[in-house]
């Protein structure tokens, strides 16, 4: 067998799982540019990172639950509980610094709980995740009933420093997660995560510790819904029980739209990024194109349902074939020899 | 060095998959482990590398007892074992899937260079070329195989287990996974290797144990034994006379065969794991046995006669008919019964009368009289609003089957129905299904029990029994020939002229 060449780096991208991400998110940007009245230049990129960064660290977390096999449903409440967290410590005296490391642990250690359910107690992670999502949610509402106000303005300066007059600092906040997850890729663990994402059991009998990988990925995505509260802490300057109630499903479209297969296995979480800035993107389209606000959600949905099958096609050639077979067009010829 | 499993039982659902199993390996002796289907040679591995936990009994290492309890713990024993279900993960690549347990590291970071190295020596040992990047699930199945070995030796053990490689292997690719053996074991390795290739055991190893229903039968050196002998201790029959004319008797078979009422004719079966394909005829009031060895191909025949894998073109009363999926199947007039009850059988939250009804309303639309079901075939049960999971599983599978015989098929597809159910509830399925063959149902019924078949088949005139080996017919036995010898011995691959 002749050996294969290594793919060049522009057919290795138009082959990876990321491509229809990447593809989909410079449409609708284009879209954005030429075809609505928002005006596309550097303060739009600006305003549009801004709003967009607590969400994109969800969407890193949850993409390496979901590239473990598993998927995490109670981010958004991890989010809200630190986010009322860290805005009444801080409002209470503690120091900043003191206040973010908290809320940093008690995000890592909210997802801990779902990785020890899921991986020693093995219970189905939507379960876990759904329950512990009611009671994290619980908690924020405990913290505080109604949206409070930070006093003070440190989070949000920062958040809004740029350097060199262009690059906002608070890019950061993807930064570090993403570069962490750059590391473990390269690491025999990020090989690890992999094959428990394929199969459990071949994992497993290979040697490979399944019940700690597993509670690491629920510690990361924990420490990546603490690191996107203190970005939307500081985007809005102050605290809110329901903040992110509707953002876990959302990380998860994003990572779908991203090419992470839902079966495990398949996919990075750079896509994912570029799934979540896409999803951006078409709301943003449906704002500009002045849609009635009572076909706003509806629309949007309707695109999203098409992107998450065109992704999925696009992306991963086993359910290309499976899902083009269900709607009948593939039918496997019998070749008679 | 010796490796010590002392009285080892495990129980699976009431029955003993391993009963008091003793087993001492020494360095430097390749040892074969032989036995049919069920005999408990995979178990055994199993419970040495960590996989199963044992209900009972000691494994001692060189005579210091050891706890087995994850394929992470036998690794650090260096203890390592190939797997007859492939361990290996058809995303990851080829190197990727070789080092996967001790990834060379420099610093944090993985050592892509060294990985690629090392996968590259282990290829070369394996004649395997190049392939270090490509997914593993691109290469065609013996490669999988060989690279499932090649995962073990990259590894550094001292008890290398090897369950069932060599039967997806080409004889080439068995030479090489021989060579290997021995430089291990001229190393001193305790090396046990499982193979239902007769030849192969005979080439590769120095001593030979034999399993029989979860028990060690007897532990011999290969020099001192054969064929015969052998067969004897698996079947545990003393006058073992085998059968050599089951070629020619074969070929008779299909002439008369050929005669009769041909209910249906299927073409180039695809067996997918062996990458081969079969031609079957059924007659009408036929029962074909199918018979072999777990995993040659015998449930892949049902499976896609009823339309759960591939489309099949079939012929079927002499026309022609394209089965896509189950409920197409169905409706012509096929059923289908799994001794997987649970999953393929009964709706466990619902009552008796329900589940026989299922087929017929659900999916013909026709009304039924479920009680007469149960009076006819004579399920014991209180009432039919009963629970079908209150049942035993003798009953649970008559029911099941009433649900189908209901719907008056031309052919039943049988899966290893009696799996899991006692001996008098075996012998009421065969009288109910002899009647039905009688009254000019057809049926193919796979069996992982070589006496059930016998029992079924054995001095039937409307019966055979097909043997498969290797995704491939091995032989074709009829009346007399119908014994547990001969099924063992066609499935062993010894029918098959190629051998």
């Amino acid at each position: 067998m002749k050996p294969i060449q290594p793919l060049s780096p522009m057919r290795s991208f138009t082959k990876s799982t990321s491509a229809p991400a990447v593809y989909l998110f410079f449409v609708a940007s284009l879209f954005v540019a030429f075809f609505t009245s928002a005006t596309f230049d550097l303060s739009y990129a600006e305003s549009f990172m801004n709003s967009n960064i607590p969400l994109i660290c969800l969407v890193i977390g949850e993409g390496l639950v979901v590239l473990t096999g598993g998927i995490d449903i109670s981010l958004g409440a991890i989010l809200s509980m630190s986010n009322v967290l860290i805005v009444t410590l801080i409002n209470g005296g503690m120091p900043v610094g003191a206040a973010i490391v908290v809320m940093l642990v008690t995000s890592i250690v909210a997802g801990g709980i779902n990785g020890f359910m899921v991986g020693v107690v093995r219970i189905n992670p939507l379960l876990t995740t759904y329950a512990t999502s009611i009671i994290y949610g619980g908690i924020a509402l405990v913290i505080t009933r109604t949206p409070i106000f930070l006093h003070t303005p440190v989070l949000s300066d920062f958040y809004m420093l740029e350097l060199l007059e262009f690059l906002p600092l608070n890019l950061i906040f993807i930064l570090i997660p993403y570069a962490i997850w750059k590391i473990i890729k390269r690491t025999p663990v990020g090989t690890h995560l992999y094959a428990v994402g394929e199969n459990e059991s071949s994992a497993y009998s290979s040697g490979i510790n399944v019940i700690g990988i597993k509670i690491f990925v629920y510690c990361f995505s924990g420490l990546t819904a603490g690191i996107g509260a203190l970005a939307i802490t500081s985007l809005v300057q102050g605290g809110n029980p329901l903040l992110g109630e509707s953002m876990s499903l959302t990380a998860i479209s994003a990572v779908v739209i991203g090419g992470i297969s839902l079966a495990g296995g398949k996919g990075d979480l750079g896509g994912g990024i570029f799934g979540c800035m896409f999803l951006f993107m078409l709301s943003n389209i449906i704002i500009f194109l002045g849609v009635n606000t009572f076909w706003q959600e509806l629309l949007k949905t309707l695109i999203l349902l098409i992107t998450v099958v065109l992704s999925v096609i696009l992306s991963d050639k086993q359910e290309r074939t499976k899902i083009l077979k269900g709607i009948g067009y593939v039918r496997k010829p019998i070749d008679s020899k | 060095m010796n490796l010590e499993l002392k009285n080892i039982s495990k129980l699976y659902g009431g029955i003993h998959a391993l009963k008091n199993a003793s087993l001492i390996l020494t360095g430097g002796d390749v040892r074969a482990l032989l036995g049919g289907n069920g005999s408990g040679k995979s178990t055994l591995i199993k419970v040495a590398s960590g996989l199963v936990k044992p209900d009972d009994g000691e494994i001692f290492l060189d005579g210091v007892k050891v706890a087995i309890h994850s394929p992470k713990a036998a690794k650090r024993l260096k203890i390592v074992a190939t797997s007859q279900e492939l361990s290996i993960l058809p995303n990851l690549s080829v190197g990727e899937n070789i080092t996967l347990c001790n990834m060379p590291t420099r610093g944090l970071f993985t050592n892509n260079n060294k990985m690629r190295q090392d996968t590259r020596r282990v290829l070369e040992r394996l004649g395997l070329g190049d392939d270090i990047d490509t997914p593993v699930g691109d290469l065609p199945i013996n490669k999988m195989y060989l690279i499932e070995f090649g995962k073990a030796i990259f590894q550094d053990f001292d008890i290398l287990m090897i369950d069932e490689i060599t039967s997806a292997l080409y004889r080439e690719d068995v030479e090489i996974v021989k060579d290997i053996i021995k430089q291990y074991k001229k190393l001193g390795k305790i090396i046990l290797f499982v193979s239902h290739r007769m030849s192969e055991i005979f080439s590769i190893c120095d001593t030979v144990t034999v399993m029989r229903s979860g028990e060690i039968i007897s532990t011999v050196a290969l020099s001192q034994t054969n064929n015969e002998l052998l067969l004897r201790d698996m079947t545990g029959k003393s006058d073992n006379t085998v059968d050599s004319n089951i070629i020619k008797e074969f070929q008779q078979s299909v002439a008369e065969s050929k005669k009769r009422d041909i209910l249906l004719s299927v073409k180039d079966l695809k067996i997918k794991s062996y990458n081969t394909s079969i031609d079957l005829d059924v007659s009408r009031g036929e029962i074909v046995g199918v018979a072999g060895l777990q995993g040659h191909g015998q449930s892949d025949i049902v499976k896609a006669l009823f339309g759960l894998s591939d489309p099949l073109d079939i012929e079927l009363e002499g026309k022609p008919v394209r089965i896509d999926n189950p409920k197409h199947s169905v409706k012509q007039g096929l059923a289908y019964v799994s001794g997987d009850r649970e999953k393929d059988g009964s709706f466990k939250s619902h009552d008796l009368s329900e589940n026989i009804k299922v087929v017929q309303e659900l999916v013909l639309k026709k009304k039924t009289n479920a009680l007469e079901v149960l009076k006819q075939l004579s399920v014991k049960y209180a009432t039919y609003k009963q629970k079908i999971t209150s049942l035993s599983g003798g009953n649970q599978q008559k029911v099941i089957l009433g649900r189908w015989i209901h719907t008056n098929p031309l052919l039943l597809l049988a899966n290893d129905p009696s799996k899991g159910i006692d001996v008098k509830a075996r012998s009421e399925l065969r009288e109910i299904l002899w009647e039905l063959a009688d009254g000019g149902m057809s049926m193919i019924f796979v069996s992982s029990d070589e006496n059930e078949l016998v029992s079924l088949c054995a001095n039937k005139k409307n019966a055979r029994v097909i043997v498969l080996y290797e995704g491939k017919i091995a032989a074709t036995l009829k009346g007399s020939q119908v014994t547990r010898d001969n099924l063992i011995f066609a499935s062993l691959g010894k029918g098959d002229k190629n051998e």
